[in-house]
């Protein structure tokens, strides 16, 4: 019957989607490496009192590694 | 089915494109991994916010596979998931340390306020959509609201993404967020805009005006002069805007074509008055024009060659895909054997009784009508109730080999198909379509 294979594809899409987006989200955290001048999200959202801790430790990351002065 | 596979492919690899972009770019993030799949929300959530609209542009090729209804469905269903991950993507930000002044702060800067604000315009669009019936609007106050609402949403989540993601700054993502944006408006102008036109060009001419019973008119369209009528399969249905002077109203709604594509002249629909705008159906005059957009659907016996012995179950207006379907039968000589039974409230609500009778007293198709009347406080001989198993089993006979159709209001369709799949009916023997885009 038509309705019950939509239910079905649409559950399949909508859980391909969202396994795209949390496998995205792994690759970008663990697996690709970052490069300078390359590394995106930390500027994402402005943070109007203070930075958060994932940003601090990335400009720490950076500055240790001499990329940033 | 190649067709709808592919497609479906397709709308997959689409609407992950930008999370496949991103990694293609090897663009790094160090930030927590909840922000990050906040991030890959709101990436493909566009892409599947501007493919929404070429869903239910109408366009032929994508409506083919699936049919109108379920098109729409899927695009209802879909919008409601893009609510739920875009409403995921503040407080998931938020728990990724971005903190949470961005989801309960007033002091932010003007993109994270279009973002705010594109996602409750989002929210009001999607419960709008899913409870316009519970919140009394009729169809078209609802699409006026869905047709301002759609490309707002669309430009505020686009500037809101543009200035607020890190993504957005590399070229190929902000070229990718263009050509999302330029397939939006191409397929909501071809909807809106460059079809009504196209179709203005050639009305139809109303030629007449039939009452059929007392709240029902069947209403004939002749195509355009020097025009031939567009091929359909019987029981499609068209869109019709009615163009009748004085102060009736013009609006698009949708009907079943109640006539068979082997009568080459006309085109006829025929109209139960449901209230709003269906109840100035009987002040549709001959000579009136009428804009015609179809055929669409896909509930026709004629998609289903190995349908040979088939039943029937229509409730009230229902009974119009079938008769386009068994009018098209008789026409063609059909050697078919069919079932109908046909559910009213009380006699008079009949439509088409006398043709039936003409059509069950005819050789082919070989044809058996049962009414069912609800109101049981008649003296009515024949069937009365509802649809239910025992008259099912008593009228179809054997079910092997039979195809169930099923065609009525969505509460007796939903009744009846799990009566079917009770008494043994298969999944793929059950046919049926809504009606309700």
């Amino acid at each position: 019957m038509r309705f019950r294979r939509l239910k079905i594809v649409t559950t399949i899409i909508i859980l391909i989607v969202l396994s795209a987006c949390v496998c995205t989200a792994l690759v970008r955290k663990f697996i690709i490496p970052p490069e300078p001048g390359k590394h995106h999200g930390s500027l994402d959202v402005p943070r109007t009192k203070t930075a958060s801790p994932s940003l601090i430790n990335v400009n720490q990351e950076y500055h240790s590694a001499g990329l940033i002065p | 089915m190649l067709a709808g596979v592919t497609l479906a492919i397709a709308y997959i690899i689409v609407v992950i494109s930008p999370l496949l972009l991103v990694m293609a770019l090897h663009l790094h993030s160090p930030n927590e991994l909840l922000y990050e799949i906040a991030r890959s929300f709101g990436l493909s959530a566009f892409a599947i916010l501007c493919l929404q609209s070429v869903l239910i542009a109408r366009l032929k090729w994508m409506e083919r596979p699936f049919g109108m209804d379920i098109l729409s469905r899927f695009h209802k269903s879909i919008g409601v998931f893009l609510a739920i991950i875009l409403l995921s993507h503040p407080p998931l930000l938020a728990l990724g340390g971005g903190g949470w002044s961005l989801v309960t702060s007033l002091e932010q800067p003007w993109y994270i306020w279009l973002g705010r604000f594109g996602l409750l315009a989002l929210v009001i669009h999607v419960f709008i959509s899913v409870f316009s019936s519970s919140l009394g609007l009729t169809f078209e106050q609802w699409r006026r609201i869905h047709s301002i609402l759609a490309p707002l949403i669309i430009v505020l989540v686009l500037v809101h993404s543009w200035e607020t993601g890190d993504d957005l700054k590399e070229m190929p993502v902000r070229g990718l967020w263009i050509a999302f944006l330029v397939v939006f408006f191409a397929a909501y102008a071809y909807h809106k805009i460059l079809k009504p036109t196209l179709l203005s060009r050639h009305p139809y001419r109303v030629m007449e005006v039939k009452q059929e019973v007392h709240n029902v008119w069947t209403v004939k369209l002749a195509p355009p002069k020097g025009e031939v009528l567009y091929d359909y399969y019987p029981g499609q249905f068209h869109f019709i805007t009615f163009h009748r002077g004085g102060n009736l109203p013009v609006e698009e709604h949708h009907w079943t074509i109640s006539s068979s594509p082997a009568q080459k002249d006309f085109i006829s629909s025929t109209i139960k008055d449901s209230g709003d705008f269906t109840s100035t159906i009987g002040l549709t005059k001959p000579g009136d024009e009428a804009l015609v957009q179809g055929p669409f659907g896909r509930f026709s016996y004629v998609l289903h060659p190995d349908d040979k012995d088939m039943v029937f179950i229509a409730g009230g207006i229902g009974i119009t895909p079938f008769m386009g379907m068994l009018r098209h039968m008789r026409d063609t000589k059909a050697d078919l054997r069919v079932v109908v039974l046909y559910a009213n409230r009380s006699e008079e609500d009949i439509v088409f009784r006398d043709e039936l009778a003409q059509m069950e007293a005819g050789e082919r198709p070989h044809l058996t009508v049962v009414h069912i009347l609800s109101n049981t406080e008649t003296d009515w001989p024949g069937e009365k109730g509802y649809v239910d198993r025992n008259k099912i089993e008593r009228h179809a006979g054997p079910l092997d080999g039979k195809a169930f159709y099923v065609c009525g209001p969505p509460p007796m369709n939903a009744a009846v198909i799990e009566t079917l799949l009770d008494i043994g009916v298969p999944y793929n023997q059950i046919r049926s379509e809504i009606f309700s885009l």
